[in-house]
């Protein structure tokens, strides 16, 4: 989005401009979804956190100073909000009852307009195991491969972001790719064969 | 500058090819770490293996987050319009005389009944009202100890 456009934006949601906020909801949801997403793991939770950050946009976008973009700043909190509900729910074991529902393939089908039920089972099956492997990770260092994987963003933004030095964000990335590496290690011979 | 030195075993398998995958390498390390890889198919793997794990992850993460993406607008729109009228009501009663008239008077209240338990009352009539045609008069006297206020009507005057 043009600077000027983002400003514009942003007057009209100050000015609490009904259609300017569906536009910033259909403009950003989605990439902030994948976010959330990346942290929770958990798709229903991911939706209402989006619905949260959008209402925290809302009532604090007198609070927003345009020294970022629009779209940095709802990450930030989408970030916030999405460890928030991690560090809640990990306290409460949630996520042990999500690894029984995998196991008895539950997991959200990827391709379901693939007419291939094998096919299916087995993208079902990868998509499991992707999320077993994201769940066996850390939430930091969870939160930071999503940043640099999906957002794209470079060390030194990601540290900004996190309040951690470009070094540590460095070795979170490592360990997490060694450790999806490791546990996907079947996935990629079974892929070879 | 993280100083990679062209030693093999300083490279391969560490946190420098993961680096170098997120192009966070520059100048003389990422020519070392580069002409390393041209001669190492460990590391060329396990870079393949990196960039699988990235594309992976977002097929992944996209596929569930292109599920309900209508649902979410209208979810925060509905969500917004309940806060907007919630917030504008809330101004509209602070504003209203609905609210200004009894909270006028509750903080009258409030603030006779301090200043009269913070001031003991007089020991003498506290009012004395005469009628217009001066053939009779209404004196107020509250005691002192106990507050118990006394009507005196007098009718000649």
């Amino acid at each position: 989005m043009a600077d000027s456009d983002e400003d514009r934006l942003v007057l009209d949601l100050k000015n609490r401009d009904e259609k300017a906020y569906g536009m910033l909801v259909s403009q950003y949801q989605a990439k902030l979804r994948n976010v959330a997403y990346g942290i929770t793991l958990d798709a229903e939770e991911s939706a209402d956190i989006i619905q949260d950050v959008f209402l925290k946009a809302y009532t604090g976008i007198e609070r927003f100073k345009g020294e970022s973009s629009l779209y940095t700043w709802l990450r930030r909190i989408t970030i916030n909000e999405s460890l928030n509900w991690v560090r809640k729910w990990k306290r409460r074991f949630r996520w042990q009852h999500q690894s029984i529902d995998q196991e008895e393939g539950n997991a959200p089908d990827l391709v379901s307009d693939r007419p291939d039920p094998e096919e299916s089972l087995d993208n079902r099956q990868l998509s499991g195991m992707v999320k077993k492997a994201l769940e066996s990770l850390p939430e930091k260092a969870r939160t930071i491969l999503i940043l640099k994987e999906v957002e794209g963003l470079s060390y030194d933004e990601i540290g900004e972001l996190m309040g951690i030095n470009k070094g540590t964000v460095s070795s979170r990335i490592f360990y997490a790719r060694e450790k999806l590496r490791e546990s996907l290690k079947g996935v990629e011979s079974e892929g070879q064969q | 500058m993280l100083k990679v030195k062209a030693n093999n075993e300083i490279i391969c398998g560490t946190e420098i090819i993961s680096r170098f995958m997120d192009n966070e390498l520059h100048g003389d390390d990422l020519i070392t770490v580069e002409k390393h890889i041209d001669s190492c198919e460990s590391c060329r793997k396990r870079l393949d293996i990196y960039s699988k794990i990235g594309s992976g992850l977002n097929s992944f993460i996209n596929a569930e987050a292109s599920l309900q993406g209508q649902e979410i607008v209208e979810g925060v729109i509905s969500r917004i319009r309940q806060k907007g009228n919630w917030l504008q009501g809330f101004k509209e009663l602070v504003l209203s005389r609905r609210t200004f008239i009894p909270a006028g008077v509750a903080l009258s209240i409030a603030l006779a009944s301090l200043i009269f338990l913070n001031n003991p009352a007089p020991a003498g009539p506290s009012a004395i009202i005469s009628s217009l045609s001066g053939t009779g008069s209404l004196t107020i006297v509250v005691t002192p100890e106990t507050r118990q206020t006394i009507l005196w009507v007098n009718e000649n005057g």
